[in-house]
């Protein structure tokens, strides 16, 4: 009976021929042939196209190929198919944007949303996708501060709008408020950024900084798919400090002696045995960047993604690990460890949809990270500051007696050989695990359209670091000899064996959200509306200490809803809102709502537009609406604020009541308000608007979108630090007092042409924005100039320099200067306020901010066949920040700490009697601190704008007949080079880091090769 | 159905990986340095050297050719003194100018790996050596382990270590003989005759300061210092009963840091700790009155006399600076003193003009003859004293400006080293200061080193 059974299925058995040609008759290779509902059942088509599969009959085979539109075929008694696929209609017309309450067509979306190509965060070295966004993202401004392995980016969206709280955006995966940095680029599905209100108000409390949604892939019904991408990359730094030689430091230091009047620090015969090298020990000639440093350092990343699945379920699973390695000198003998600093990220992820009925549909997701971080045992940032403050005769690596030298045993003093060698080594590590659960149930058997999702989502974050620090015996020798010529030595540190700390955190979140979903279509007629409840709580699991606020979920909970409707899909009305609550506020003030009302008219809809044939769509929307920012930043122990309505009571210590009488105390400790309550605290209230264009003509060979925006932000949650005495207060209450407006634009743009056989495409996109402090809490002065008030939130303020003093007449000429004696070449100021002396109140606003308020990003693409052109620029404006520290400030420390710049050391230097240049770059050396000199200043005022090629991206794709015969249906191999030139007026370090005294690590100019593969 | 696949393709991946390996594996450089050797076959010469002039311990540079730079191969000889070599590359060298070289000829040698010599040059000119002013250990053993501290009486190459020195005075009819009090501790004499450290006893269970009457014995006065109104302050020790004896001179005086008597007219002055005064003592009447108060109480005074007998400086020791008093010929008395340098309340160090100086603890000074001044005329000495808490010597010329002499070497403050006297030598407290006017030269109590340093031109 089973035999015949087998056998009825084995003469069932057909073979099915045929070839696959697209729409030119051309055949296509590679095309994945699967059956449906068969897993592992399937093939490729090889050279001409041509295919061939043994399956039963009265099935479905299903043709799929990247670019093209998926095609069915039901096969009955056809022994020879021929397909032709039809390329993906790409049209903008038909691209989806994804939303806070799904999925969208672009056409139809009134807010400002910006999807981004994802494909376009892909080359980036970085291991985390906030490096990527600047330049590309319209409508996100970013900076990196630091180019350690494993830092990244921070930004904003559109604008810092705040001074007062937390203004980075919350970001959404999955629907949950999760980690941005941890996600693996190749997983991302989607990646919506969304700006203005009506987008984000249904966040309510939470939406005023922006949002991002990220969604993560998911299976297709198909013939497996599997996807490998490994690359190897080669960071060296973008720009490193250049230090003067030792003999060149040495001259400058007499100089800032001599020109004061005082005995050199070096005598001739010194300055002899140093330009000769005959001292090694006390006038060595050491480049502690080339003791610490390699040129670069090697990173790798890997990924792997499996993707399949039939029709009752479909699957998406993948890994990945990112290895960055530091660029310090490690001691290879060591062995045991290593001291470098490097960035580890392991990543999975498993999502599955399963259909358990017809319509309803469950999504299962499970994802997590491992990011790892090393680095020396006293920690980055003491190296660079040691770097910076090392000079090169100030001591050799090692003294010839093998005694090491240090200039103190503080951990950012001692010698950088030292510190990359020799202190042990730090290991942190963050590690997370989500469940993503997610239900969603068609509900047309109640009303047509209506659609039900719930969505339960469960997180554990830990962060965990182990501290291994050691340190050798450090030791300094005197500046003279002795008679016999030995050295004198102080010992600056004793041996420290290794010892070790170690420390925790943790917390745990949960989410819940249903949503109620109902389209409608009633001719020209389209309804929606939306109705969404959210829950989620996070509660602190580690090293919460004894306060018991801290060990509180800290509980979201809110309704929003949307309605909407179009005429024709041409004249849209949408209405948002969100009613929102957050637990860490008094009762009487928990709860807000905030709505958005939006609309657009698509004009391009309009017949007198259709009429003109190249207007593919041209949209004008507008938006106004509410939302809110309950993030209000970190108290003093570094925690976010909890609960400030309440007060904090404490006892008072030493004092107290005293009832003591004369010559006895007897005093009795009471308690007091540490801080007193805020009860009527709440979040800050954004209120937003936007007009935009979104456009696309000449079939679709231009297209792009622009919106003007404005924000004003209220109730900005601050401390009182100028109320008067005599409310009694011992402590300062805080209250929502703030208010700041914003003003600006974003726009991006993009022009696809074919010329020859080649296709280009150009993008461009620009981000303005200009924030303005209306109302804060500050005290109170007769020069209008001086408040914050008007200004920039984090204005640069300073004195405005007007060159350095010609003489000793200009001097008694000039306002008198109050910061200390001055001298012909020193820094001249303007009296703003005309008193006749520079002092304090003749600081005013100079210059913009450090963090950028401009950022735009353009590149070309190219593509010819299999090879594929992708160059990249990106720039910020409106940035400026002050110069100052140990090495721009030559000599201040007046004790050897403090290396010299090669290009100040060669800069138009004050020079007396031979350089007394009034306008020099730099004024008259000083050794030891110059008071007058080292004021903020417009002399030191710095401007942050650069423009660099950020990417440059060559990849050819190996010809399809080849690759096929290897059973791959893809293979490309690539170059991506990453920060290869940058445009700037600022030459000592990096201009994006935005760095005061180059004290940080430098960013990377990467260059990569990789392969990425699609079986 | 089964395909045949063909093997080949695969190592398309291969390729490709080796591609990306060979992108980053780099070839290391392995930078061999080679170093100058001496060469043999061509003979070492000496052009030139720099500085042309100096004295013991400064750098001097030679130039020249074929040294080699093997620091143990080469010798340099100046005045027919051995100097130590600190470097040497093939084309220069860099050693210390040794002690005495006053000849000043400048030889270099190379030698072979039996330390004969294989090799020599000259050079041309002579290095003018100048005789400096060094700092050494004069009398007592420096303790590196505090707890080997011994006390005991003995010649000077064994005579332990002194604590506690407050006040040097030479013997003025003996100079062979120095003494010096050192408050609770032992004081002692030194007698340079027999090469000899011996107790001396007063009696007194904190002996602050000395100084010698003016009559045809001279008799020696010590101070006692305590904190009691009615005790005597001073007393007189015979030179006939070679000083064992001792008479008190009879008025209570409490906390007595500073004497003085005057050279010509030979009065006594003495201060007071409490009271913040300077009072007047009359062998002859017996008489005894106030002179001035200070413009501060609670001061321990130092004074110290002009040799012209024209005025006397007044160290205000717990207030950082030093006070001028001038002698009223008329009245035989000394008139209102004013500041002279220092800042009265802040301490610190500072050279400079008057109150732009900084003292920290100023104790014993003593005039010195400056020849200088003898073209000038005028006031003919500098003060040289002890600044205590500075651990230095510094200089206060009759024009009131603060130098400093000796100590704080390398750019330090407190420690033991001898040598050059600011390039080198460091005090650790020094306190008492005496000058020996037939050998020119220091003594210094280094108080916290317990020992007698001394500061002398090299001969």
């Amino acid at each position: 009976m089973f035999g015949m059974f087998f056998k009825v299925l084995a003469q069932d058995e057909i073979t099915v021929k045929g070839v696959v040609l697209d729409e030119q008759n051309l055949p296509l290779i590679g095309v994945s042939i699967a059956v449906s509902n068969v897993p592992g059942l399937g093939t490729t088509t090889v050279t001409d196209g041509k295919y061939s599969i043994k399956m039963r009959p009265f099935q479905t085979l299903i043709f799929s190929y990247i670019g093209y539109q998926k095609k069915e075929v039901l096969v009955k008694d056809q022994r020879t198919i021929n397909v032709i696929m039809k390329e993906d209609d790409e049209s903008k017309l038909n691209e989806v944007v994804v939303t806070a309450t799904g999925v969208e067509k672009r056409i139809a979306v009134t807010g400002a949303i910006t999807t981004v190509d994802v494909e376009r965060l892909k080359s980036n070295p970085s291991t985390s996708m906030a490096d990527a966004l600047a330049g590309v993202v319209p409508g996100i401004q970013a900076m990196q501060s630091s180019g350690r392995p494993g830092s990244v980016s921070e930004f904003w969206i559109r604008s810092i709008s705040t001074f007062g709280a937390n203004n980075s955006a919350l970001v959404l995966i999955d629907g949950f408020e999760r980690d941005l940095n941890e996600i693996n680029v190749e997983d991302v599905a989607s990646f919506s950024v969304l700006k203005d209100a009506s987008a984000t108000a249904i966040y309510g409390s939470r939406g005023a900084n922006g949002v991002i949604l990220i969604t993560t892939k998911r299976g297709k019904e198909g013939k497996v798919e599997i996807n490998a991408k490994i690359e190897g990359f080669y960071n060296t730094a973008t720009k490193l400090p250049d230090f003067a030689d030792g003999y060149n430091y040495a001259s400058l230091a007499n100089e800032a002696k001599t020109t004061r009047n005082l005995q050199p620090l070096y005598s001739a015969s010194e300055m002899e045995i140093l330009r000769l090298g005959l001292d090694p020990d006390l006038f060595p000639n050491v480049d502690w960047m080339d003791v610490l440093l390699r040129g670069g350092a090697k990173s790798q990343r890997s990924i792997l993604n499996l993707s399949g699945g039939g029709k009752t379920a479909r699957y998406f699973v993948s890994g990945g690990y990112q290895n960055q390695q530091g660029m310090y000198k490690v001691d290879e003998a060591i062995g045991d460890y290593n001291t470098n600093t490097n960035f580890k990220k392991y990543t999975y992820r498993l999502n599955v949809d399963m259909d358990i009925t017809k319509s309803m549909l469950l999504k299962v997701g499970v994802s997590g990270s491992l990011r790892q971080q090393n680095d020396p045992g006293v920690g980055t940032k003491a190296i660079w500051t040691t770097l910076m403050g090392y000079n090169p005769i100030m001591m050799p690596m090692q003294y010839s007696n093998g005694k090491i030298p240090s200039w103190t045993g503080k951990d950012d003093n001692l010698n950088p050989w030292v510190q990359g060698t020799m202190t042990g080594y730090n290991e942190s590590w963050t590690n997370n695990i989500q469940t993503t659960l997610n239900l969603e149930q068609k509900l047309d058997f109640i009303t047509n359209g209506l659609r039900f999702v719930g969505r339960y989502g469960y997180d554990t974050n830990n962060d965990n670091y182990v501290k291994r620090f050691k340190r050798p015996e450090l030791w300094n020798a005197a500046r003279y000899r002795n008679a016999d010529g030995s050295l004198v030595f102080t010992r600056v540190a004793e041996e420290q064996k290794m010892t070790q700390t170690s420390g925790s955190d943790g917390d745990r979140r949960d989410f819940f959200e249903w949503d109620l979903l109902y389209n409608k279509d009633l001719g020209n007629h389209h309804f929606g509306a939306v109705t969404k409840y959210t829950q989620s709580s996070k509660v602190f699991t580690q090293n919460i200490g004894t306060d018991l606020k801290n060990g509180i979920a800290r509980r979201n909970q809110g309704i929003a809803g949307r309605v909407n409707y179009n005429w024709n899909h041409r004249y849209y009305i949408d209405f948002n809102f969100g009613y929102t609550g957050s637990e860490n506020f008094h009762k009487d003030y928990r709860f807000g709502f905030f709505p958005a009302i939006s609309g657009a008219w698509n004009v391009g809809e309009e017949p007198f537009l259709k009429k003109l044939g190249w207007v593919d769509m041209f949209k004008v929307r507008y938006s106004y609406g509410k939302a809110g920012n309950d993030n209000m930043g970190k108290d003093n122990s570094n925690r976010d604020i909890r609960f400030p309505y309440l007060y904090d009571i404490e006892q008072m210590t030493g004092g107290g009541y005293n009832f003591g009488g004369y010559e006895s105390s007897n005093s009795w400790d009471g308690i007091r308000y540490s801080s007193i309550a805020s009860p009527n605290v709440t979040w800050e209230i954004a209120t937003k608007q936007d007009l935009g264009f979104d456009y696309s003509f000449f079939r679709d060979k231009i297209n792009g979108a622009f919106d003007l925006f404005s924000e004003r932000r209220e109730g900005i949650y601050m401390k009182r630090d100028y109320l008067p005495g005599f409310t009694g207060l011992e402590s300062n209450p805080s209250a929502n007092v703030g208010i700041v407006k914003v003003h600006g634009f974003d726009g991006n743009i993009t022009v696809t042409q074919k010329v020859f056989n080649v296709d280009l495409t150009f993008r461009g996109n620009v981000t303005y924005s200009k924030n303005e402090i209306i109302e804060r809490d500050e005290e109170n002065t007769i020069y209008e100039y001086r408040l914050q008030e008007g200004h920039r939130i984090d204005q640069a303020r300073g004195l405005i320099s007007l060159g350095l003093f010609k003489d000793y007449d200009d001097i008694r000429n000039s306002p008198q200067q109050t910061f200390g004696e001055v001298m012909p070449g020193d820094i001249k100021y303007k009296d703003v306020n005309g008193d006749g002396k520079v002092d304090a109140t003749d600081f005013v606003m100079i210059g913009a901010t450090t963090k950028p308020n401009l950022t735009y990003g353009f590149g070309l693409s190219a593509r010819w066949k299999g090879l594929d052109i992708n160059m990249h620029f990106q720039g910020v404006g409106k940035s400026s920040y002050f110069i100052n520290g140990s090495s721009v400030f030559m000599f201040s420390g007046g004790d050897g700490w403090g290396n010299v710049l090669t290009s100040l050391a060669n800069s138009n230097r004050w020079i007396l009697g031979t350089n007394e240049d009034p306008n020099a770059d730099y004024p008259r050396l000083t050794y030891g601190n110059n008071s007058n000199n080292y004021q903020r200043s417009s002399f030191w005022l710095k401007d942050g704008s650069y423009m660099r090629l950020k990417t440059l991206d060559v990849g050819y794709q190996i010809p399809k007949s080849l690759v096929n015969r290897a059973r791959i249906s893809n293979a490309r191999i690539f170059f991506v080079g990453t920060n290869l030139y940058t445009f700037s007026k600022f030459k000592l370090w990096d201009p994006e880091l935005g760095n005061p005294d180059g004290k940080v690590y430098p960013l990377s100019r990467t260059f990569s090769l990789g392969l990425s593969v699609s079986l | 159905m089964k395909i045949e696949y063909n093997t080949r393709p695969w190592h398309i991946h291969w390729m490709l990986l080796g591609l990306i390996v060979l992108c980053f594996t780099h070839c290391k450089k392995s930078e061999v340095k080679e170093e100058d050797r001496f060469d043999p076959s061509k003979p070492v010469t000496v052009s030139d050297f720099y500085p042309k002039e100096g004295g013991a311990g400064n750098n001097l540079v030679i130039y020249g050719e074929n040294f080699g730079s093997d620091l143990s191969k080469i010798k340099v000889m100046i005045g027919g003194k051995p100097a130590v070599v600190v470097g040497v590359k093939n084309n220069s060298l860099y050693c210390l100018i040794p002690e005495k070289a006053y000849n000043g000829d400048i030889k270099v040698f190379v030698v072979d790996d039996a330390n004969n010599e294989i090799a020599n040059a000259a050079a041309k000119e002579v290095f003018a050596y100048t005789r400096k002013w060094l700092a050494s250990t004069f009398l007592g053993k420096y303790y590196e382990v505090a707890s080997a501290f011994e006390e005991k009486e003995g010649p000077f190459n064994d005579c332990g270590a002194f604590k506690g020195i407050q006040w040097l005075s030479f013997d003025p009819k003996n100079p062979k003989q120095l003494y010096f009090t050192a408050g609770t501790n032992s004081s002692r004499l030194i007698d340079f005759e027999k090469q000899y450290v011996s107790y001396f006893r007063t009696g007194l269970d904190d002996a602050s300061v000395m100084t010698w009457k003016l009559d045809g014995n001279r008799d020696m006065i010590v101070s006692h210092n305590h904190a009691s109104d009615t005790k005597y302050g001073n007393y007189i020790f015979s030179r006939e009963s070679n000083f064992v004896q001792k008479q008190a001179i009879e008025v209570y005086s409490r906390g007595v840091r500073g004497t003085l008597i005057h050279p010509q007219n030979g009065e006594l002055y003495y201060s007071r700790f409490r009271a913040g005064d300077v009072r007047r003592y009359d062998f002859t009447t017996k008489e005894d009155k106030p002179v001035f108060t200070n413009p501060y109480s609670g001061v321990a005074i130092y004074m110290v006399m002009h040799p012209t007998g024209d005025y006397a400086y007044l160290m205000e020791y717990d207030k950082h600076y030093i006070m001028r008093t001038d002698y009223d010929r008329v009245n035989k008395t000394f008139k209102i003193p004013y500041t002279i340098c220092g800042a009265a309340g802040t301490s610190g160090y500072a050279d400079g003009i008057g109150t732009n100086a900084r003292l920290n603890n100023p104790v014993q000074g003593v005039f010195v003859k400056n020849p200088d001044y003898e073209a000038t005329g005028g006031d003919q000495y500098d003060f040289y004293f002890c600044d205590k808490s500075n651990h230095a010597i510094r200089t206060l010329t009759p024009q009131g400006r603060v130098g400093t002499f000796a100590g704080r070497g390398n750019n330090g403050t407190i420690g033991y080293a001898n040598g050059d006297l600011r390039t080198e030598a460091r005090f650790n407290n020094p306190t008492a200061l005496a000058y020996d006017e037939t050998k020119k030269c220091f003594y210094v109590g280094d108080s916290g080193n317990w020992l007698i340093r001394k500061i002398a031109r090299e001969e």
